[in-house]
């Protein structure tokens, strides 16, 4: 239902962008402000990929129009002039690849009642690092115990262009999560349908499973999967998740686990793999394997009486060997950040590709730092043992879910800075030293504050290339009922 | 009969059939209006538009969400229902008169009317089938004016998958009518084969079509696309036998015999007596009254018209936990609750704050007690759960707008800015979003606010989780942490009072001592204690301060009665069916 929505959109943009160039005001009487203009999303000082979409912007305050100018130091510029920052796509490319390792100045001229006001330039930098083909999300509303219409989209990141990969819509009464893909390679996809008619959705070399992985030894379905490196083995996690909601309007929702434990399932021969260390009296989850496939991390914590004792649940990053080889693990669980002892909780552990980093969140306690407003990006360096706050992305509010572009020098994170409630995704580059540059907003067609949607973004994936799923045959299966019993 | 009688009949026909339509949308059944207006967020934004326009069946989404949001003014909704409805009829007439000429039996081209307003009964059924019968039914009165038969025979081809991308499934009135038309008008059957075949198959191919296109919907959704029911996974057959009727009943207008003139007013007598018999059927059996009470219950409280809900009870006491909830908030917002609530019917605990259920109606319901006793916080959630409870995906208005509130009151200015903002877009929420969006961050406008500035006071200072199993203990603590909160301290009692805890009742009752002050002690508090202490036998020395004789006396009347008749029952319920004792014994908790 997006393409023909998407013509007509830009078929309108296009309109009123000839409207509005026709209707260009011409700058008179402009005072000097020795300060950055206030613009929304703030892009002043950002690097960038060369190929990210436009980088559209508001005035973030009562400006009538703003009058924009980005020159390239390497050449190039664009003019506009509107209400609203909307850079045409193909003179924004262009600009981008002229500029590729150099940056861009950008000048914002602002009318304001008594005039217009030019504004101290900004850089954004143009990074000579390439980012993937696209981002694949699940669009949900922040919600509590119900869900209307979601589903998991992939948005091509050269532009605006976003398509459902499915959708909760397809099967009635059903929920879509939990999607994952081996090192942004999307051959190999996991995800979940939940509900009646639900599944584990897998996708490994063009061939489509629907699979059941309960046994009679695991907890429950798997969630939050991670790809081995071979794409041979998905790690899961099973967790007997809860929920309640509070009563203080400084947090709504704590969501824990009564128990949860690690699972790896054998593509190949559609056996689960465990181990006594993964399924232990205490919490285990968030699982990712190591680039290299001879390590998987994860968190864990010690048992607690839930939901008394919510606010002890304190996870640690850990680390137990596997052979995968043999599909055995190790016999002893390593403890790589022990936050506990920091009063911390360590979520989601996300191994760099390249095998230097592993960026987590941390949080008061438990593991579901969305709804955590302390929640932060910390990051662990693996070869000096340097474990720090990324202070350079951080912000007041909610740091959450992360994952790294397929050359390590990018990550995308989510973020509840914007009102502290829907979450957006922000990205931000690593370079070979370690330094991490300013984050940017997700580029938006719309670049004013107020966006409409009840969605907030959620569970980010690079993706080198497109998806390709066969939906007719996904949903034929999960109406079928057939399902590939794991053993 | 003169051509011009016929005329004027038929205008008159037309002019009281809107009228009917109108009282009947705008007064008598207006509730369900309100009911629908809420279960949608209809945004004037390009956006929206193009959402909506992208899918099969699009337009008739967006002009049916258009029309329903008038209801929010019932008699503009009533009567913008009722317009549509007489359109329909035109329509229905003028394609009669193009299979042959027939005044005396125009009458009966209401009958689709009638049906359609029959099937706008059901709450879930939405305005856009009705707006697809009409495009669907206009689409053949243009066809109808198309002089060579050739450029008919394009235009039909042509409109019938433009028909079902506008209209949806409602199309097939489009592809049935004009063939058959052609058929009988011109005796020629070959256009069955011609026109009618294509027609159909090219309409039957067209949900596949457009299940290959947009992938992310089952097929049943494009084979009744248009989304004219709320549950888009439903099957309802009503309103495809009134599609099906109203693409046929043109064409019985050829078997109908020609009268003359006394016959004719014959005619018109016994097919107006058909109209009424129809429409007297449509209210008695197809109007649902429980839930246009039920409805009333709710939009009187949405609007805080609290004296209305307790002119509705006195009327008739409600008795469903959800209306009898509604009456103890109306009887709370009015200072009323302990003196008067077993003057009315009580349906027990869930009938003071039922619990939270999967729906799209009850938690906005119940939110609004959640929302004045200041657990603001669940009164968030209840609405923001109920908004994603609505079967076809919608958003709701009352629901955005309950959102902004809570999050103003709860100081997340950012939040309520964004809800503000799609309110700002709305026909009848603009300029209350924008008179709310001067007090954004504006805590001592705030604070000061009658309503925004006690609830906030209300809020929980100490955290705690909400629980459905320990209502009261939320209540206690909303009262311990802040004794002005008189309706926490009301509705603690009145929990314990209706789940017949006196142990509990008798333990709290001390709590509102020096804080919450009354005249004399209210009525059911004083029957409760009177109870409690005929239970110690009248202990001299535990005897309840400021407890009245007299009620200790009317107590003893009723053990009296209770003792010794056969059936106390029906004789306490003549004469002490209004006081807690009688709750205590025989009522439902």
């Amino acid at each position: 239902m997006r393409t023909i929505k998407e013509y007509l959109r830009i078929g309108i943009a296009a309109l009123a962008l000839c409207l509005l160039t026709a209707c260009a005001e011409q700058l008179k009487d402009v005072r000097e402000v020795m300060e950055l203009p206030a613009i929304y999303p703030d892009y002043t000082g950002v690097t960038i990929p060369a190929t990210l979409a436009p980088l559209n912007f508001s005035y973030d305050g009562p400006a009538e129009r703003i009058d924009v100018v980005i020159e390239g130091t390497r050449g190039g510029k664009i003019h506009l002039q509107g209400k609203t920052a909307r850079i045409p796509a193909a003179k924004w490319q262009s600009l981008l690849q002229q500029n590729k390792g150099g940056q861009l100045n950008v000048t914002v001229v602002a009318k304001f009642d008594d005039g217009w006001r030019r504004f101290v330039p900004f850089p954004i930098y143009i990074s000579d690092a390439p980012i993937d083909y696209g981002l694949v999300y699940r669009l949900v509303a922040p919600g509590y115990e119900v869900y209307s219409q979601m589903g998991i989209y992939e948005r091509d990141l050269s532009s605006f262009s976003q398509k459902p990969l499915i959708e909760n819509t397809l099967i009635a009464s059903s929920c879509v999560n939990c999607h994952s893909f081996r090192q942004t390679d999307s051959e190999y996809v996991s995800l979940h349908v939940r509900g009646k008619q639900g599944g584990t959705v897998l996708k490994t070399n063009g061939e489509t499973d629907i699979l059941d992985l309960k046994t009679a030894e695991t907890l429950g379905r798997g969630v939050y999967p991670y790809w081995h490196p071979s794409g041979r083995f998905v790690a899961y996690s099973q967790n007997d998740t809860r929920q309640v909601f509070h009563a203080r309007d400084d947090k709504r929702v704590e969501v824990f686990d009564l128990s949860s434990d690690l699972t790896v399932y054998d593509v190949v021969n559609n056996k689960i793999l465990t181990s006594p260390l993964l399924s232990t009296p205490g919490f285990e989850t968030y699982p990712a394997f190591s680039p290299d496939g001879q390590s998987l991390y994860f968190c864990l914590a010690d048992f607690q009486n839930m939901p008394a004792a919510y606010t002890d649940v304190q996870y640690n990053l850990c680390r137990i060997a596997f052979d995968a080889e043999t599909g055995r693990f190790g016999e002893q669980v390593d403890t790589l950040v022990c936050a506990a002892a920091m009063g911390k909780s360590v979520s989601f552990p996300r191994p760099s590709y390249d095998g230097k980093y592993i960026l987590y969140t941390l949080a008061d306690y438990g593991n579901f730092s969305i709804w955590h407003k302390e929640a932060d990006l910390w990051l662990l360096d693996l070869r000096t043992g340097e474990n720090r706050p990324l202070t350079e992305v951080n912000s007041d509010d909610t740091e959450s879910y992360h994952s790294w572009s397929s050359n390590s020098r990018w990550f995308v994170f989510s973020s509840r800075r914007d009102d502290g409630l829907y979450t957006r995704l922000y990205l931000a580059s690593i370079d070979a030293d370690g330094k991490v540059t300013k984050p940017f907003k997700l580029p938006q067609q719309d670049g004013r504050r107020q966006d409409p949607s009840f969605y907030s973004f959620n569970i980010p994936e690079f993706t080198a290339a497109p998806v390709e799923l066969d939906l007719r045959e996904i949903e034929r299966d999960l109406l079928s009922g057939k399902r590939r019993k794991a053993e | 009969m003169k051509r011009r009688t016929h005329a004027i009949i038929g205008w008159t026909t037309t002019v009281s059939l809107g009228l009917l339509f109108w009282f009947f949308f705008a007064v008598c059944y207006r509730h369900h209006g309100h009911y629908q207006e809420q279960m949608q967020l209809f945004l004037f934004t390009p956006a929206y538009f193009l959402e909506l326009i992208g899918r099969p069946g699009g337009l008739a989404i967006y002009l049916g969400r258009f029309f329903t949001q008038f209801f929010y003014d019932s008699f503009t909704g009533g009567f913008l229902v009722a317009l549509l409805l007489v359109a329909l009829q035109r329509l229905v007439r003028d394609a009669a008169n193009q299979v042959t000429r027939l005044p005396s039996a125009q009458l009966l081209t209401c009958i689709p009317s009638l049906l359609y307003a029959a099937v706008l009964c059901d709450e879930n059924m939405l305005l856009n089938g009705l707006v697809a019968l009409v495009g669907a039914m206009a689409a053949v009165a243009v066809y109808n004016r198309i002089g060579r038969p050739a450029a008919r025979a394009v235009y039909y081809l042509l409109m019938v998958p433009v028909s079902y991308f506008l209209w949806g499934v409602g199309a097939l009135v489009f592809v049935l009518l004009p063939p058959l038309t052609e058929c009988i008008r011109r005796r020629r059957w070959t256009f069955l084969l011609t026109l009618l075949l294509p027609g159909i198959l090219l309409f039957a191919a067209l949900p596949f079509l457009a299940k290959a296109v947009y992938m992310q919907y089952p097929i049943e959704r494009y084979l009744l696309a248009g989304d004219y029911y709320r549950f888009v996974h439903a099957y309802p057959v009503a309103f495809l036998s009134v599609f099906l009727f109203t693409a046929l009943l043109p064409l019985l207008y050829r078997v109908l015999p020609r009268r003359r003139y006394a016959a004719a007013r014959m005619q018109y007598a016994s097919q107006l007596l058909l109209l009424a018999l129809l429409a007297a059927l449509g209210v008695w059996r197809v109007a649902d009254w429980k839930k246009e009470e039920l409805m009333a219950y709710d939009y009187y409280a949405r609007v805080q018209k609290w004296n209305s809900i307790l002119a509705m009870a006195d009327k008739k006491a409600p008795t469903g936990p959800l209306t009898v909830a509604m009456l103890n908030l109306a009887l709370s917002r009015t200072d009323h609750l302990p003196e008067y609530m077993f003057t009315y019917y009580q349906n027990g605990t869930e009938g003071l704050i039922p619990s939270f259920a999967k729906d799209h109606l009850q938690p906005l319901m119940v939110g609004e007690i959640y929302y004045w006793l200041g657990l603001i916080n669940t009164a968030q959630r209840f609405a923001f759960d109920a908004m994603e409870t609505i079967p076809d995906y919608q958003k709701s208005v009352r629901a955005v707008k309950r959102l902004a509130e809570t999050n103003l009151i709860n100081g997340r200015y950012a939040v309520a800015a964004k809800y503000l903002s799609l309110l700002e877009n709305t026909l009848y929420y603009r300029s209350w979003a924008k008179q709310t969006r001067t007090y954004l961050a504006n805590e001592a406008r705030i604070n000061a606010h009658p309503e925004w500035g006690t609830l906030r006071s209300y809020r929980p200072g100490e955290d705690f989780f909400f629980s459905e199993t320990e209502k009261d203990q939320m209540f206690g603590l909303l009262f311990q942490q802040n004794p002005s909160n008189r309706m926490a301290y009301e509705y603690l009692l009145a929990f314990t009072l209706l789940k017949k805890d006196l142990p509990a009742f008798y333990r709290y009752y001390p709590l509102g001592e020096g804080t919450i002050t009354y005249g004399m002690i209210p009525r059911a508090y004083r029957e409760a204690l009177a109870l409690i202490w005929s239970q110690v036998n009248y202990d001299p020395a535990r005897k309840p301060h400021g407890l009245s004789d007299r009620a200790v006396g009317r107590l003893e009347n009723y053990r009296g009665i209770f003792t010794t008749q056969s059936d106390p029952a029906s004789a306490l319920k003549r004469t002490h069916g209004d006081s807690y004792w009688f709750y205590f014994h025989f009522g439902t908790n």
